[in-house]
């Protein structure tokens, strides 16, 4: 794995979190995972499949474009031995829909479907760059919409029936709100035993 | 007799084991997969057949959670037999597993409602992510065929009598003998070997049938 400034922020249940700026040209994860729209917004950010899909040529685009991945909120599609340059192992792209803005709940289920998939293929290493912060949402939103991410996961987590194998898993946080996101992650993350137990 | 190792992979309390359906020609691919499968505690193999009829007698009988499928079997084609189950059963979850990593027949494969693509060249962990993938209601494929896809799916397809034209040239045949044989004018022949030629990119018959076979649009 290669990543810029990973700094870890805690653990829960055999996965350890940190947060960094991704390069998916350097990361070496099991899996990666990049998010993608329906549709690409003209001269607006593309989203965590950005960087994958410049260095593939545009193939995301291309399936995207003749119907083999729509895009759509939810659907999933699992791309094994992704070629050079891209190391990780698998990529893992997740349909965001038309947009995630202004729904931080959105953001934490689709978070926690990679969570499911990760647990599945038994992945001791994800890059997670589903990268709904590149999109306009709202200030206010930003800390709840990391929050969500992280309780996605550990809800994902918590529903694993038994031993898990270790994971680290890591949150692009390259989003120009690294620090409130990282707060926010991390402040999810400590509160969820409590969230738990008030249940 | 073959041993179960157990993978380890916990069962949630009440989860049954992916149920599959195992469609090959070829008695020791279907035994080789059996193995693979049989050492894992959330899926089994519940039935098999050597042919897409078969194939589709077997889904209706049996409902298995998911089919893994080869495309090229003797009485019928696993594409044929895909549209079968699919016709009747919408939400069939078909993984094909083929030697075939040319784009023509993945994207019928995909069009068709496959869900995912794999090659019998893979490795035994990505057989088993792929089934465990594609019965969670997600996409599969390998990246080297989706590669191949995404080169290819904005193309303009072959006609389906652009495809006869180029399978019968790729057995010889003259523009004439193709004419005789399809009932066309020779001219005609020629206006379908020209607009095949700017599909695929081609510079002579020749290099039409070698692109052609090798994305797997023709059988040859």
């Amino acid at each position: 794995m290669s990543m810029e400034h990973s700094r870890s922020i805690g653990a829960w249940r055999g996965v350890s979190f940190a947060v960094a700026q991704i390069d998916v040209l350097k990361a070496e994860d099991d899996l990666l995972v990049v998010g993608m729209l329906e549709r690409d917004v003209a001269g607006g950010p593309r989203g965590g499949a950005d960087a994958v899909d410049d260095a593939l040529h545009g193939t995301l685009s291309r399936l995207r474009e003749g119907g083999i991945f729509s895009g759509g909120f939810g659907e999933t599609m699992m791309l094994t031995r992704p070629p050079s340059p891209i190391r990780a192992a698998t990529l893992m792209l997740i349909g965001m829909g038309a947009s995630l803005s202004g729904n931080p709940e959105a953001v934490g289920n689709l978070t926690g479907l990679a969570m499911r998939a990760a647990l599945r293929i038994g992945a001791a290493s994800v890059g997670c760059l589903l990268g709904w912060s590149e999109f306009e949402v709202p200030d206010s939103l930003i800390a709840p919409s990391a929050a969500a991410m992280m309780r996605g996961a550990l809800a994902a987590i918590d529903a694993q029936v038994g031993q898990m194998a270790a994971m680290q898993w890591t949150f692009d946080i390259r989003n120009g709100a690294a620090v409130r996101t990282t707060a926010a992650l991390r402040n999810a993350l400590a509160a969820w035993p409590r969230a738990m137990g008030a249940r | 007799m073959l041993t179960r190792v157990s993978s380890g992979r916990p069962q949630a309390p009440g989860t049954a084991p992916i149920r599959i359906l195992l469609a090959d020609d070829h008695m020791l691919l279907r035994e080789g997969v059996r193995a693979v499968v049989s050492t894992q505690d959330d899926m089994e193999i519940v039935g098999e057949a050597s042919g897409g009829a078969e194939a589709i007698e077997e889904y209706a009988r049996l409902q298995p959670d998911l089919v893994l499928m080869d495309l090229q079997m003797a009485d019928m084609s696993g594409l044929d037999a895909i549209r079968a189950i699919r016709a009747d059963a919408p939400h069939a979850r078909i993984l094909v597993l083929t030697t075939y990593s040319g784009d023509g027949r993945a994207i019928k494969a995909l069009r068709a409602g496959a869900m995912g693509y794999l090659l019998k060249a893979s490795l035994r962990n990505q057989l088993l992510e792929a089934i465990r993938s594609v019965h969670h209601g997600g996409k599969h494929l390998d990246a080297s065929v989706a590669t191949a896809i995404a080169l290819h799916v904005l193309d303009d397809d072959l006609t389906e009598r652009e495809v006869s034209v180029l399978t019968l040239a790729a057995w010889g045949n003259s523009n004439k003998q193709i004419a005789t044989r399809l009932d066309l004018s020779e001219e005609t022949v020629k206006g379908h070997m020209k607009a095949l030629f700017a599909k695929l990119g081609a510079s002579d018959r020749t290099h039409a049938v070698t692109i052609a076979a090798k994305r797997g649009l023709i059988e040859l």
